[in-house]
């Protein structure tokens, strides 16, 4: 982006594009807002804006997560599926991302191009379509694949995400460091764990976030794979806004939004101080 | 007993591009223990390629490399006991200096104590202060600290080939003779055997027992400091070495004796110190310290006219255009001109060291 012009930053075209700016955000910010300020309500209802403040919404999720009736709501269990989940989505796609990438990154081989485009299709294949897809394969299977069905779909989009910032980062890494080790002595798997992985951390640590992120969060794919023992907070959230309605349910969206952005924040962090390290 | 060359390479070749680029061509090389052998050529000549294949990091497209008298086609290189020195120095940054000149020591798998005992003794080998130093940063070090940790992080794992890819290039002049003169000094006192590979010749003269002149991917001459300068085969080699002066040859009149006698485009004849079949279009080559300059005719030299003078390091200089159109420089430590500019001067050549060289 340009620096506005003495004239530009004052004249009418800045405005415009000042107010179109705020506009936009405000539309995005205003729900998630409206969300954080009913969940401090004091009252029993859904109202807009809270008769008072209170924390009551707040202590009564506590007591759902680990109160002596926490089995019965299902909330602890749903928020324990999905942070597994989460974790296992994150450790299959760094396991599968991180040697895809080198090898992208570093070497050319038949097939390669197709393999690029391959992984880039889960971010513009609809979510719905791959669920379908994979609900059918799981159903003709007549296997109980457990919480890995859904890790499995959650790897499918994750996988972009995690080798963007892997391979950005493998990309930033000097190829004579790696000839350098192997000229002091070391085999090709030691210059992987002794040059590549450290160099690479923060684009892998951030890159495994993001992925924990998207699968904490997804909705679309677990909605077609969830089942009566894999039940993901996303879908606990959609069964109690569509029966309950309490403003519970608020405090823990809430609750959910503020371990989004600290998420956001740390991979910040880390990408600010290991990611251009290299 | 007779020893094995380190280092024997066979008929090498390289080419890139579907062998439309032939960055190394047809080249042979040994390397006797306890040698160092500078590759001295203008850049894109095919050095960083020669070293490469040598390390095990490129592979040849023809050709043979032994190390202590084995082929090592087929060894990966941290299989072959060569130690590189990159251009770059590719100091791992993740790494404290310390860390840096361990690394190959533990890919050898040794036991902790003595690593540590021969990564300070290395650091010392290099004038690094091991309480100083060992804990930095490679952010916190300065060019010629880089250097100098590249380097130690090579010796110390007592390679049997060290090679030296161009490492000093960044460093700046001064700082760059002093490291030449210590790499020296340490490459004797462990008795290394070396490839020092340098588009500068003062440094390549300065390193090393023998020097090799590379273009294009071909080796034009081989031999010691000494004698590539005061005898080189071509004028490409003696141009790289230092100022050349360059008469092109009319006629050889006689050759008798190794020595020759030419007519050059200067109108003079000059008799030189070499002869041979030179064929069409040779050179009479001289260095402007091969030259005097008189205010007045000596007989039998070439008259000319100064267009400009200097006086730098102790050496007085002459741009000297001679009738017909021929530039050339003259040197003397000192000063035979009182005149400078303008003036009328007369040159000969010392016929002992003026040599015909082919195209
Ligand atoms: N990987 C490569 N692909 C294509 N050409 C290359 C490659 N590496 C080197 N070359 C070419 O080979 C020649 C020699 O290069 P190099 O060995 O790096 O020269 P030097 O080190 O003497 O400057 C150059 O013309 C260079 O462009
Ligand atoms: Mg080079």
């Amino acid at each position: 982006m340009s620096m506005p012009t003495a004239t530009g930053r004052f004249g009418i075209e800045w405005q415009l594009v000042k107010g179109i700016t705020c506009m936009l955000l405000a539309l995005m910010l205003a729900p998630i807002c409206m969300v954080l300020v009913i969940s401090f309500t004091s009252g029993e209802t859904l109202q807009f804006p809270p008769p008072a403040l209170s924390l009551r919404w707040y202590q009564e999720v506590w007591t759902m997560l680990v109160g002596p009736d926490a089995g019965i709501g299902r909330l602890r269990e749903s928020l324990l599926v999905s942070l597994e989940i989460a974790a296992l989505t994150s450790l299959v796609c760094v396991l599968a991302g991180v040697p895809t990438s080198y090898a992208l990154v570093r070497y050319r081989f038949a097939g390669k191009t197709v393999i690029e485009e391959l992984i880039g299709l889960p971010v513009v294949f609809p979510a719905v379509v791959l669920g379908i897809a994979l609900l059918v394969l799981v159903s003709a299977s007549d296997l109980n694949f457990g919480i890995f069905q859904i890790v499995a779909a959650h790897s499918i989009i994750g996988l972009p995400f995690l080798m963007r910032n892997c391979m950005a980062a493998m990309r930033g890494i000097d190829p004579m460091l790696e000839e350098a080790a192997m000229t002091l002595g070391a085999s090709a798997p030691k210059v992987f764990r002794e040059i590549v992985l450290p160099l690479a951390s923060g684009g892998i640590g951030s890159g495994a976030i993001l992925v924990f992120i998207l699968s904490f969060n997804e909705f679309t794919l677990s909605y077609f794979l969830y089942s009566v023992d894999v039940f993901p907070l996303s879908i606990w959230l959609f069964q109690q806004a569509n029966t309950s309605f309490s403003p519970a349910v608020f405090a823990v969206s809430s609750l959910i939004v503020v371990v989004n952005v600290a998420a956001v924040l740390v991979v910040d962090a880390v990408i600010g101080s290991r990611g251009s390290a290299a | 007993m007779e020893q094995n060359p380190v280092l024997e390479i066979r008929n090498l070749s390289r080419t890139f591009a579907h062998g439309a680029v032939r960055a190394v061509d047809q080249i042979d090389l040994d390397v006797q223990p306890g040698e160092i052998v500078s590759i001295l050529g203008p850049s894109g000549c095919g050095k960083t390629t020669t070293m490469r294949i040598i390390a095990g990091l490129d592979l040849p497209t023809a050709g043979e490399v032994r190390i202590l008298g084995k082929n090592v086609a087929g060894k990966p290189p941290h299989q072959r006991n060569v130690g590189l020195v990159f251009q770059s120095l590719a100091i791992f940054p993740h790494m404290s200096v310390k860390q840096n000149v361990a690394f190959g020591l533990r890919m050898q798998g040794l036991a902790r104590n003595l690593i540590e005992a021969k990564v300070a003794k290395a650091l010392e080998l290099v004038q690094l202060s091991p309480e100083k130093f060992a804990g930095r940063r490679p952010s916190e070090l300065s060019g010629g600290q880089l250097q100098r940790v590249a380097l130690a992080r090579t010796l110390v794992t007592e390679p049997a080939l060290v090679l030296f890819d161009e490492p000093m290039a960044a460093l700046d002049r001064r700082l760059r003779d002093y490291m030449a003169v210590e790499l020296r000094s340490i490459q004797k006192q462990l008795g290394l055997a070396a490839v020092y590979v340098t588009h500068d010749q003062e440094t390549a003269s300065m390193m090393s027992d023998r020097v090799i002149i590379m273009n294009a991917g071909k080796i034009l001459q081989a031999g010691t400091p000494e004698e590539i300068y005061e005898t080189p085969n071509s004028k490409f080699v003696s141009d790289f070495l230092g100022d050349t002066n360059t008469l092109r040859i009319e006629r050889v009149l006689e050759q008798k004796d190794g020595k020759s006698l030419v007519q050059t485009n200067a109108g003079v004849t000059i008799r030189v110190a070499n002869s041979g079949d030179i064929g069409e279009g040779a050179f009479v080559i001289f260095r402007p310290e091969q030259t005097i300059v008189y205010p007045a005719d000596p007989g039998g030299a070439f008259e000319g006219e100064v267009v400009s003078s200097q006086f730098r390091s102790g050496l007085h200089r002459w741009q000297i255009v001679l009738r017909g159109g021929n530039k050339l420089i003259a040197q003397s430590t000192e000063n035979r001109l009182a005149s400078s500019a303008g003036d009328t001067v007369w040159v000969t050549i010392d016929p002992g060291k003026a040599r015909i060289v082919r195209q």
